[in-house]
């Protein structure tokens, strides 16, 4: 039987096919081994926080605070390096922020009945205000070369860059979670209707809490790759984050509305935006012009895999 | 043709056809001027989709529409609504958070003058109450609706059709949710509206209440018209056969269960709101039932033992320990189980399929080293919807595509499929069909001859009578008065659920 959940699914696949394809026949270039690689490499911070934001979003909820993460981790990061600390106290910390600030954003969310949108909009704005206390609002520059760092964000294991092989990781484990594991079910029916998953004896809230933090972490992972792939912490570096992974997960067909949708879905989504990005670069499209287009595709794909 | 013989509405050929369903296959159905038209069949018949047919929620897939002998497009509920048809559905949507009189007026509030865009919020609320009253319900327009009694958000609900003053009025399965009493208001409305020329569908599985209300009926079966009837020539016993294909012997079953040691002891149990005090008990393989009128606390009590609600003062023995669930969660881990009345927001996740829904409770038992054991799931899911007659036995089938009494069949497999050794049953057979009703029966007797304390709420007495070992009865949050079964008759029920 073809549900309505596979059909979603389908829509997003054909959108990725569709796109291949046109990659493919505007440039020569593009199905090489090198670019396809560099696409995915490039897509890859990104596809560590629309993973994260699969878990809150099919939670019903939404965590607008990642890109700063993000920042925070990366800037942190970037200090500790400075002050003489290991790769694995750097590691850490990174992911140590993500935890932390995904678990004040779900504890507020789940105990104080708060509204998912505002506390994470606010906690964006408290992130980026520590940032910019933590590194006096200047880009840190590394005073140190730390091999093990630029290996993260530039190596390769084989012929696949270091970055992708974490995000296919994380895409894999965040499957596994959502597919094969009761907690990972235990989001979706949390999502599609809390008070009937709580009378079921579900623990709701913790099932909530769980999904920041998780999404909390992989930001926080997200700004251990973006610092070890420019060398710099940048305290700036959150804008825009938190939107292309929203769009990815939702392009992908993970629903807002709740309880719907998947890890798979949204590597799809990710992959979409990403070569959305390398198209309009080969085609010389200013970059201005690239977020109208963005925005007219998430428009499109949510639209296609609409309720009928 | 002159108006007066000219029916009202004509339906002719209607097909409507869903996903790997078709629910409707080229049903006729014709409605009078002033009449009550009743509308009957199995779960999944196809009632609640003729009658969304015509209130412009689905769009037929062929055939045609005549008002007045004239043909018209039915598109949206809006159009409907200006034609002057309005349905009260099986599951009514109202905005939970703004007040009954504003659902009441929804679309059409009154301005402070016309062509004006300003609410006139005196006028809203006098004309809502003034509705209220007309129909007999005892509503303050100023609550929210979310803070409604289930009963009363349907009669709200009504009160809103109602308002719109239409030709036609669809009530689908109005009285799954009501009491007595408020059943008695409904009836009264009813037959004034008919005396002002108002048609009426009436869609119900209360079959009794067909002969009091209605003038014809229609049996639907697998989407078609099995034969439209007049309420004077037909019995209660030809129309079921008519809807199931066979006759319905014993609607109670029969049951051999031996009663063993207490289960549950409540003693002056209070949630310092609607329950004050209830003092029961229930035994292993008993069926006690639990009476009242709306609003008494039935659901309350279950509530409290099923850890949904907090129990402020009182004590409670479960399973011979003094304990009070303080979650769900945990009253499930006592192997409590608790079936909801309000299936909809509270029972099933609408948009997943039947078969996950059935899974909720148990995914933590069905795994190896924290892993879902899919296999071990699925024969879970085959039994529940196998020994439940979950129609179509379609386990891939998202429950909100369900008709009603179908979801409410799927709400009991997710409890069942815990193995509860009490179950706490609120209206089980709400919105069921009669072949189902007693299927469900029989499950409720299997329960209990395996061992499984059974505490049953139901606002309907021959089924509380029928079923129960003893029945409890409740007045205004206390339980009041306990009869054995021998000596239960609707009588003695509500003498004690009145008081007095
Ligand atoms: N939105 C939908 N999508 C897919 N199938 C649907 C949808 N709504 C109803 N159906 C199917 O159409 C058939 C008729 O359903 P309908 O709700 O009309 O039954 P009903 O006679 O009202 O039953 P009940 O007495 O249980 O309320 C059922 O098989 C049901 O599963
Ligand atoms: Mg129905």
């Amino acid at each position: 039987m073809v549900g309505k959940q596979t059909w979603t699914k389908y829509t997003a696949l054909l959108g990725l096919i569709a796109l291949t394809a046109i990659s493919a026949v505007i440039s020569d270039h593009f199905l090489t081994v090198s670019n396809l690689f560099n696409i995915l490499r490039q897509v890859s911070i990104n596809g560590l926080l629309a993973t994260g934001m699969t878990f809150v979003i099919i939670s019903k909820g939404i965590n607008l605070s990642v890109g700063s993460i993000l920042a925070l981790s990366g800037v942190l990061g970037a200090l500790a390096i400075n002050a003489g600390q290991s790769i694995f106290v750097v590691i850490l910390i990174c992911i140590g922020v993500g935890c932390i600030a995904g678990a004040i954003s779900g504890f507020i969310i789940t105990r104080g009945g708060l509204e998912p949108f505002i506390v994470t909009l606010a906690m964006m704005t408290i992130l980026n205000g520590l940032t910019l206390v933590a590194c006096d609002g200047r880009t840190v520059i590394l005073t140190r070369r730390l091999p093990a760092l630029n290996n993260i964000g530039n190596g390769y294991w084989g012929p696949v860059p270091i970055p992708v092989v974490i995000m296919m990781a994380a895409f894999l484990i965040a499957s596994f979670i959502l597919i094969y594991t009761p907690y990972g079910r235990h989001i979706y029916y949390t999502g599609g209707n809390e008070d009937a998953a709580f009378l079921s004896g579900i623990p709701t809230q913790n099932v909530k809490l769980n999904a920041y933090v998780i999404s909390g972490i992989l930001a926080g992972l997200g700004g251990l790759l973006y610092l070890g792939r420019l060398g710099v912490g940048e305290p700036t570096a959150g804008g825009g984050f938190q939107t292309n992974a929203i769009a990815a997960t939702v392009i992908g067909g993970t629903s807002m509305a709740g309880g719907k949708g998947g890890a798979w879905f949204t590597i799809i989504g990710v992959l979409i935006i990403g070569l959305i990005d390398n198209i309009l670069n080969l085609m010389n499209v200013s970059p201005y012009i690239q977020d109208v287009f963005k925005g007219l595709i998430i428009i499109s794909s949510v639209y296609a895999s609409r309720k009928r | 043709m002159s108006k007066e013989t000219q029916p009202l509405l004509e339906m002719i050929g209607i097909t409507k056809i869903f996903p790997g369903t078709v629910a409707l296959d080229g049903v006729d159905f014709m409605l009078r001027r002033g009449e009550v038209h009743c509308l009957v069949g199995e779960n999944g018949a196809g009632k609640s989709t003729l009658v969304k047919v015509l209130s412009g929620v689905y769009p037929p897939e062929k055939g045609e529409i005549r008002l007045d002998g004239e043909e018209v497009k039915v598109r949206t509920p809006f159009e409907a609504r200006k034609l002057g048809i309005e349905i009260v559905s099986q599951e009514p949507e109202l905005v939970p958070e703004i007040s009954v009189a504003e659902n009441i007026f929804l679309g059409r509030v009154p301005k402070i003058s016309n062509g004006s865009f300003v609410i006139d919020w005196h006028a809203l609320s006098d004309k809502a109450e003034q509705v209220l009253r007309s129909c007999g319900f005892d509503i303050d327009p100023r609550q929210h609706v979310s803070e409604l009694s289930t009963s009363n958000r349907h009669l709200a609900a009504v009160a809103k059709a109602v308002a719109g003053d239409p030709k036609i009025l669809i009530l689908d399965e109005p009285t799954a949710a009501l009491g007595g009493k408020e059943v008695e208001a409904l009836f009264g409305l009813v037959k004034r509206l008919v005396a002002k020329g108002t048609s009426i569908i009436y869609v119900s599985h209360r079959l009794e209440e067909l002969f009091l209300i209605g003038d014809r009926i229609t049996v639907l079966k697998d989407g078609k018209r099995v034969s439209t009837e007049d309420v004077k020539t037909i019995t209660q016993k030809e129309l079921v056969k008519l809807m199931v294909g066979r006759e319905i012997g014993k609607q109670y079953g029969s049951r051999q269960a031996k009663i063993g040691q207490e289960i549950l002891e409540m003693i002056h149990v209070s949630d310092g709101k609607t329950l004050k005090d209830a003092t029961l008990t229930v035994r292993e393989g008993e069926v006690v039932g639990l009476a009242g009128l709306v609003g008494a606390g039935k659901t309350e009590v279950l509530k409290s033992i099923a850890g949904a609600s907090k129990v402020e003062a009182g004590e409670m023995m479960i399973f011979g320990k003094s304990r009070v669930p303080r979650s769900p969660r945990e009253a499930l881990k006592m192997g409590v189980g608790y079936v909801t009345e309000d299936r909809k927001h509270l029972g099933l996740v609408m948009n997943l399929t039947v078969g996950w829904n059935i899974l909720t409770s148990v995914l933590p038992r069905l795994c190896r080293h924290g892993i879902i054991q899919y296999s071990q799931c699925n024969k879970v899911i085959n039994d529940s919807v196998s020994s439940l007659k979950v129609n179509p036995p379609e386990p891939l089938k998202i429950s909100g595509e369900l008709s009603g009494g179908n979801q409410q069949k799927v709400v009991l497999g997710k409890v069942l499929a815990m193995n509860p050794r009490l179950v706490l049953l609120d209206e089980p057979t709400k919105g069921v069909d009669v072949g189902a009703k007693e299927e469900i029966y029989g499950i409720i007797n299997r329960l209990a001859e395996s061992g499984v304390g059974i505490l049953l709420a139901s606002s309907e007495m021959p089924e509380l009578i029928g079923l129960s070992d003893r029945i409890v009865i409740m007045r205004d949050g206390t339980t009041v008065a306990e009869l054995a079964a021998e000596e239960a008759n609707e009588e003695a029920i509500l003498r004690s659920a009145i008081g007095g």
